[in-house]
């Protein structure tokens, strides 16, 4: 049954994925266990096809959003303090820019992956990403940027963070199209992701240290 | 004996839309428009349209615009319309006789020739730009091709428009998000034209704005656009829909939404400034289902520009469409390809305006020596556009009965006639000639194209502001620097 769990995710089929995971979580496979098994692997399937060109966006999207509602379903299951989230991101586009698309996508993807992703939305402030640390436990902040007049909302953001003594306990990643690796170095960011697909990948790295 | 087919010449010409076809296109807009209606984060354009009739939702900011709405606004909108350049001598009207090419828009970064780095632009970059425009005949128009990163954020795109009307006597279409710069932008567009005066029938630069796909208008920009056209400033609608992303995947469903985004742009424009001069952009793209990029050329971005700028024309408005540009990374056989069949194909469809020149990537980089290729690929669609002069002259029986069988036609004085008329068009940095010279002494088309451009930045003379134009300028974006910061 985990293989045809893993098997509807791919093809982001929610129906059959839902009904499986209650088959299984009804079946006496504990919630780790279908994490691990069945989603996590379809998902990994799913992120190698989107690397190697093999599936488009939104084919991506589609068993991302799959991916989340058999998390619902699992979530009640968990035993107390077991955590399914590689970590929470937090994303958001920087202050004066309105731009959102590849933001979310990234976010989709994040949470695909096992993140738990809280996402700002658009004209993030320094501010709101600062006290997103402690309110929202943070481990990465993602800050995105379409316009290169808002990419110095960024360096005010780590500074922020600095001013507030957290830059240590988060790990900050950046991106968007004038953002460039040189540029993530400059300013101080830790994680920059070319494409959604990097930027996971780069956020897997970041909390595993 | 059969005349030669009126008007002598025979020039190719695209039509993609039949008369069911426009009429479909423009129904379903309406449609789009009236029924599922479009978001105005301006309270000033909200006001305009509610006092107009049109029904409002202040608190979606949703706005229904009925077809009248739109048809008067097609009505009212002033043509034909004059980009003036600042010396008079390289004037853009658009009268539908002429194609103006211009730069691509708006580059974060630039592929420095001289060191082969690809990084952030600067006001520098944008300089050499429009003085490379500047001398190249080909380039009609300049663009706001670099942003320049080094100037204060807050004031950057006046800084261009500054740039650009300095470094280039021609005309200069640029980028104005902040309602708050307007008068500052009037000033610098003051300091560069005749006698220090700011001109509504002649202005210097015009406006790129751009709606919020899908179905939105940002506040500040909007509110910026409405204010300049108030001016005499020509606003130019570019919606940028990415087909799948922003805009439906079909082709169909993104040339109706575009429509739909740049008429209820120019509703709300012709609300605030009744007149106005307005440009229609007939260009939309996809966006690249693998990369999750945008993809500004293909198949799909070819279609889109013959069908928009179709569409354009049927409502009597200048086009601007796109050519030149490429999503490849450096220049190659793709950038060559993508570039040069977009402009040909665009060209043909005889837009007003062809922008699109100088830059890779997605238009996200600009390259000097693409510059001066890419006008090389202007001439080349220019000699297509023109077609076949087709009159007794040109067949040329005449000749051929003098020479007769087994001559030939090099000593013929007609033949050096028609030479130096533009019969042929004769390839500036293009390879041609055998492959034994190419070897010994030829020089691949980049490294020419990038010698050119550093021989006209050594050499070309921009003609001078009018007196005390650049101080004024000056004066002009520090204050607006200042008055910004101060909130």
């Amino acid at each position: 049954m985990k293989d045809q769990l893993k098997e509807a995710l791919i093809e982001g089929n929610a129906e059959t994925v839902n009904a499986l995971t209650q088959a299984l979580l009804a079946s006496g496979a504990s919630a780790r266990e279908i994490l691990e098994g069945a989603l996590l692997p379809g998902m990994e399937v799913v992120g190698e096809r989107m690397r190697s060109g093999d599936c488009f966006i939104p084919e991506v999207l589609l068993s991302a959003r799959t991916m989340q509602g058999a998390l619902d379903l699992l979530k009640p299951h968990l035993a107390e303090g077991d955590s399914m989230s590689l970590g929470t991101v937090v994303i958001g586009t920087v202050e004066g820019d309105l731009h959102d698309i590849g933001k979310n996508l990234v976010g989709m993807m994040l949470q695909g992956a096992g993140f738990e992703v809280v996402n700002l939305g658009t004209g993030v402030t320094p501010a709101q990403f600062v006290a997103s640390v402690t309110e929202r436990k943070a481990a990465i902040i993602g800050m995105s940027a379409l316009l290169t007049t808002t990419l110095p909302k960024m360096v005010q953001t780590i500074a922020a963070l600095k001013e507030a003594g957290l830059r240590e306990q988060v790990k900050v990643m950046i991106g968007g199209a004038p953002v460039t690796q040189a540029y993530a170095d400059e300013i101080g960011a830790d994680g920059y992701g070319a494409n959604a697909a990097a930027a996971v990948d780069k956020a897997k790295a970041l909390v595993r240290g | 004996m059969t005349p030669a087919t009126e008007p002598g010449r025979l020039a190719p010409r695209l039509s993609l839309l039949d008369d069911n076809g426009r009429a479909y296109l423009h129904e379903r807009t309406l449609e789009l428009l009236a029924g599922v209606g479009v978001r105005f984060a301006s309270e000033r354009a909200r006001a305009l349209l509610r006092d107009a009739g049109a029904t409002v939702d202040d608190e979606s900011a949703l706005v229904k615009l009925p077809a009248e709405f739109v048809e008067r606004a097609i009505a009212t909108a002033g043509r034909p319309v004059l980009l003036a350049s600042r010396d008079g001598a390289h004037d853009a009207l658009l009268d539908g006789s002429e194609t103006y090419v211009g730069h691509d828009g708006m580059g974060a970064m630039t592929l420095d020739h001289r060191t082969g780095e690809r990084r952030h632009s600067t006001d520098q970059d944008l300089r050499e730009a429009m003085i490379v425009a500047d001398a190249l005949d080909d380039i009609g128009l300049c663009w706001y091709v670099a942003t320049p990163n080094d100037a204060d954020p807050a004031v950057q795109s006046l800084q261009g428009i500054a740039t650009m009307l300095t470094a280039s006597s021609k005309h200069v279409q640029g980028d104005l998000s902040d309602p708050r710069l307007v008068p500052y932008a009037l000033e610098v567009g003051a300091a560069a034209s005749p006698g220090g005066v700011w001109d509504p029938t002649r202005p210097v630069f015009s406006i790129v704005y751009c709606p919020v796909s899908p179905l939105q208008h940002d506040a500040d920009a909007l509110d910026a656009a409405m204010l300049l056209a108030a001016q005499g400033v020509p606003i130019v609608v570019y919606s940028l829909a990415l087909a799948g992303a922003t805009a439906p995947v079909t082709l169909a469903g993104t040339i109706v939404q575009t429509n739909a985004e740049i008429l209820s742009g120019l509703v709300a424009l012709q609300l605030a400034a009744p007149g106005s001069p307005f440009v229609y952009v007939g260009n939309s793209s996809i966006m690249d289902m693998r990369s999750c990029t945008y993809g500004a050329c293909g198949p799909e971005a070819v279609l889109f520009n013959l069908a928009l700028t179709e569409l354009g024309h049927s409502y009597g408005f200048p086009v601007l469409s796109g050519g030149f540009s490429s999503d490849a990374k450096e220049l190659c056989m793709q950038s060559g390809y993508e570039g040069g069949s977009m402009a040909m194909v665009s060209m043909i469809a005889r837009p007003e305006l062809l922008v699109g020149v100088g830059m890779l990537d997605s238009a996200q980089f600009l390259s000097l020596p693409k510059m001066v290729l890419d006008a090389e690929v202007v001439r080349q669609c220019r000699r297509v556009a023109h077609g076949i002069d087709l009159d007794d002259r040109h067949v040329m029986l005449d000749v051929s009965a003098r020479i007769g069988p087994g001559g030939h036609f090099l000593g013929a004085k007609e033949t050096r006639v028609f030479l130096r008329e533009g019969e042929h068009e004769l390839p500036e940095v293009f390879v041609r000639g055998s492959y034994e010279t190419w070897r010994t002494s030829g020089v691949p088309e980049v490294e020419r194209a990038a010698a050119i451009v550093d021989e006209i930045l050594a050499t070309h003379k921009v003609a001078p502001l009018p007196d005390g134009g650049e101080g004024r300028m000056r004066a002009a974006v520090q204050a607006a620097a200042g008055a910004l910061s101060a909130g």
